[in-house]
């Protein structure tokens, strides 16, 4: 009994240790033959995002701090308080530092890849691709968020129009 | 060399030591913070005419709705039409950190 759940643990954990992607012959020897060019595309990704990061960030801010706030400050002042619009900038100065938060934890990763050495390790760059992708699927979701806030903002706003 | 003035060479060493150490941790903990990503995405760092015309483009638009003041319909209609103009420049940016830049079909290194 005691050896068979020894076999079983040790077949369960050999399962979870198991990488959950997984590299192909061909894929390897495209990574080792295309080592250089491959780095290259990724510095390239590296200069496009900080490009997105900084333009999208700027319009972030501005919709947060000149807009979004100052709106909510007046309606206080004129006694219109919207716990809409108040919940809306909550979340949409939550989201604009995860924004941050992940970029910056997407950029270490990426920096990490291109770092690594593909020709001698092609699985582990493989490896650290794929988590790099996840990533940088968060910043996206981050972005989509800041977006559709900022169209809840409009929408919660014609409904407060309405009723004045 | 008399002794003060090998104490002097032992003591301008062993500051140079301490410099280069703190400067060192100083560089570590920028790093870690991850403030030095966030810095090196700021204009002027890529030295890209494209980056310096949206600088400019951006900066032509300067909208802040003030904290204070009545809340009639036509203020909140500018309010909604300048948040448009803002979402549109959001959506001017076409699929930022979309999957696609680092797939294995766009590195080349598809099965």
């Amino acid at each position: 009994m005691k050896r068979f759940l020894f076999t079983m643990i040790v077949l369960v954990a050999s399962l979870v240790a198991l990488p959950v992607f997984a590299i192909s012959d061909s894929q390897e020897k495209a990574i080792v033959d295309h080592c250089d060019s491959l780095r290259d595309s990724l510095k390239s990704v590296q200069r496009d995002d900080s490009r997105a990061r900084v333009y999208l960030g700027r319009y972030y801010e501005n919709i947060l701090n000149k807009f979004i706030t100052p709106l909510n400050v007046r309606l206080v002042e004129n006694n219109l308080s919207n716990s809409e619009l108040i919940s809306n900038q909550n979340d949409f100065a939550k989201t604009r530092t995860n924004f941050m938060i992940d970029y910056v934890e997407y950029q270490k990763e990426l920096e990490d890849l291109v770092a690594t050495n593909c020709k001698e390790e092609p699985g582990l760059f493989y490896e650290k691709l794929v988590s790099t992708r996840k990533k940088r699927e968060l910043v996206a979701k981050d972005a989509d968020k800041l977006r559709s806030l900022a169209l809840n903002q409009i929408d919660d706003l014609k409904i407060l129009e309405g009723r004045l | 060399m008399t002794r003060g003035g090998r104490n002097l060479v032992i003591l301008g060493i062993a500051a140079s030591l301490v410099a280069v150490a703190t400067t060192g941790v100083s560089l570590a903990i920028y790093h870690n913070s991850g403030d030095i990503y966030l810095d090196r995405s700021r204009p002027g760092f890529l030295p890209d005419d494209e980056e310096i015309e949206q600088e400019v483009d951006t900066e032509e638009e300067e909208y802040e709705f003030e904290k204070s003041g009545p809340v009639t319909k036509e203020i909140l209609d500018e309010y909604i039409e300048k948040l448009e103009s803002e979402i549109k420049a959001i959506d001017a940016y076409k699929n930022p950190f979309d999957a696609s830049a680092l797939s294995d079909e766009k590195l080349g290194i598809e099965e």
